[in-house]
């Protein structure tokens, strides 16, 4: 049973359950294995993405898996030792593909994210209108936690709660309080941020 | 170089192409590395944060993020997270504390220490008696004493079988955890308002709290000037309404650093405010007033 497949990937954006069952039959022979397979390509692909300086890494991740999809459903097959290595190669390409794409032109983000390493009076405005923009997405956040299940929720502010000096040891008493791995304890707090970022992104989009 | 510098220098982008590239296909081939990649990512985020970078990581770190958005948005997440988090009670601590609660009462109260003594006796009287029975050569007598006058149970266990705790049960399974449980140790935070200094200064236009229905709590955070080392960091403060009459006092709070700013916030439940004009003095280091407006949301 796949039961750890992440939101983003439960909705498989576009791929049919058909080519969906296919790639996972083309990952490993059970599906128990072949979930834990397309977890780590997703997670592996995210973080290429990211890395690459993707806007939405999400979006190209699907858009990199739908490929595959398609290919295994034409009749490729694959011949890597490691499965998930296929991806790296279709990943590249949908990469160079989007970044060949004719540029749009965006407005220039405000720094919220960079902490000012000198104030000047431009740079103490800017840090004015971040903290307006810390504010609205305090209050997103505050909407978006409650779409969580309680559950879900203590955890993930017990997770953070555990940050500072002491980080390593408070996670690792959380795991063991919860009776879980420190490794998955990580992906079910990623997981989680995942999804509020995505809600608390909507909400901004809708408050501007 | 380490493993864990090579990740490092990947995250940061100061690795040469086919060094990259090379990164990329072990992370794609090997789950643990993956892993640790991502592990590596987590404690960058965090150090940065946390202002555990040395000056001029922080300033590598702030360079590379201008060229990776989705990493920029999600340390933003990331950071609002760590303002709720600090705020909220303790999660694990409350956990620990339902758990202990969850043990029936007249055992963590005064009867505690007569019901292990009055235990204790009872064992060292029955070994006596056994002893005695044993020493004396009488069957009859052993079994009669060895046969306890409560049952096997009820000896092996003083206090009645405790039921398993639901607070002290894991996340996963959240059916078994009682939503009025839930919901009484976790009093969610309904809305923020963030007064920064600016803004004490102009009382023309006063910030507005918009407060949704329900119950909850309202998270006031009040923007302070710097505090240096030697100066006491500590506040008080008062809330009054607009007719002036204090609503909630505290009486020692610390402000804490976020990048450059230091914040004191404040909680108070929702039932407290009402629309109208509120004020807060904050008392300590220097002496401020911060104006808002409350109207429902």
């Amino acid at each position: 049973m796949i039961q750890y497949l992440s939101p983003q990937s439960k909705k498989h954006r576009g791929l049919a359950p058909e080519a969906f069952e296919q790639l996972l039959a083309a990952l490993a022979p059970d599906r128990e294995t072949a979930g834990e397979q397309y977890e780590q390509v997703r997670a592996a692909l995210v973080l290429f993405f990211t890395f690459r300086g993707a806007r939405d890494p999400h979006e190209l991740t699907d858009e990199t898996i739908n490929r595959a999809a398609g290919r295994l459903q034409a009749g490729t097959i694959i011949s890597t030792a490691n499965p998930v290595s296929y991806f790296y190669g279709i990943a590249r390409n949908v990469w160079r593909e989007m970044r060949a794409r004719p540029l749009v032109t965006e407005a220039l983000e405000s720094s919220t994210s960079h902490p000012a390493l000198t104030l000047n009076p431009q740079q103490m405005l800017e840090e004015r209108e971040n903290m307006a923009l810390t504010e609205r997405r305090l209050q997103c956040l505050g909407r978006c936690l409650q779409s969580l299940t309680a559950a879900d929720r203590e955890l993930l502010l017990a997770y953070y709660q555990g940050t500072g000096s002491n980080k390593i040891e408070n996670r690792q008493a959380l795991a063991a309080y919860f009776q879980i791995s420190l490794k998955t304890l990580r992906n079910k707090t990623s997981k989680l941020r995942g999804q509020l970022a995505e809600c608390v992104k909507e909400c901004l989009r809708r408050a501007l | 170089m380490s493993q864990r510098e090579q990740i490092v220098r990947y995250l940061l982008g100061q690795q040469a192409d086919e060094e990259r590239e090379q990164i990329e296909q072990d992370y794609f081939a090997n789950a643990a590395f993956l892993s640790e990649v991502q592990a590596a990512c987590d404690d960058l985020i965090d150090d940065y944060l946390h202002e555990r970078m040395s000056p001029s990581e922080r300033a590598t770190f702030a360079q590379r993020l201008h060229a990776l958005p989705f990493l920029r948005e999600r340390l933003a997440t990331e950071r609002a997270l760590l303002l709720w988090a600090r705020s909220a009670p303790p999660v694990l601590k409350q956990r620990r504390a339902a758990a202990f609660a969850a043990i029936p009462s007249q055992f963590t109260s005064a009867w505690l220490l007569p019901c292990v003594a009055a235990a204790l006796l009872a064992l060292v009287a029955m070994g006596a008696g056994m002893w005695y029975a044993v020493r004396n050569g009488s069957p009859a007598t052993t079994a009669q004493l060895a046969k306890p006058s409560a049952s096997p149970a009820e000896v092996a266990t003083p206090w009645p079988a405790a039921q398993p705790s639901d607070s002290a049960r894991p996340m996963a399974t959240p059916a078994v955890a009682p939503a009025e449980r839930l919901k009484k140790q976790f009093v969610p935070v309904r809305v923020s308002l963030l007064l920064s200094a600016e803004q004490v200064r102009s009382k023309t236009e006063l910030p507005t709290l918009s407060l949704p229905h329900g119950k909850g709590r309202v998270r006031l955070q009040l923007e302070v000037p710097p505090v240096s080392p030697q100066t006491s960091a500590h506040y008080r403060a008062v809330l009054r309404d607009a007719a002036q009459m204090p609503r909630k006092r505290w009486l020692r709070l610390a402000p804490r650093r976020y990048q450059t700013d230091w914040i004191l916030t404040l909680l108070l439940p929702t039932e407290l405010l009402h629309q109208q004009d509120y004020s807060i003095t904050l008392q300590g280091p220097t002496t401020i007033t911060y104006h808002f407006h409350v109207q429902p949301q």
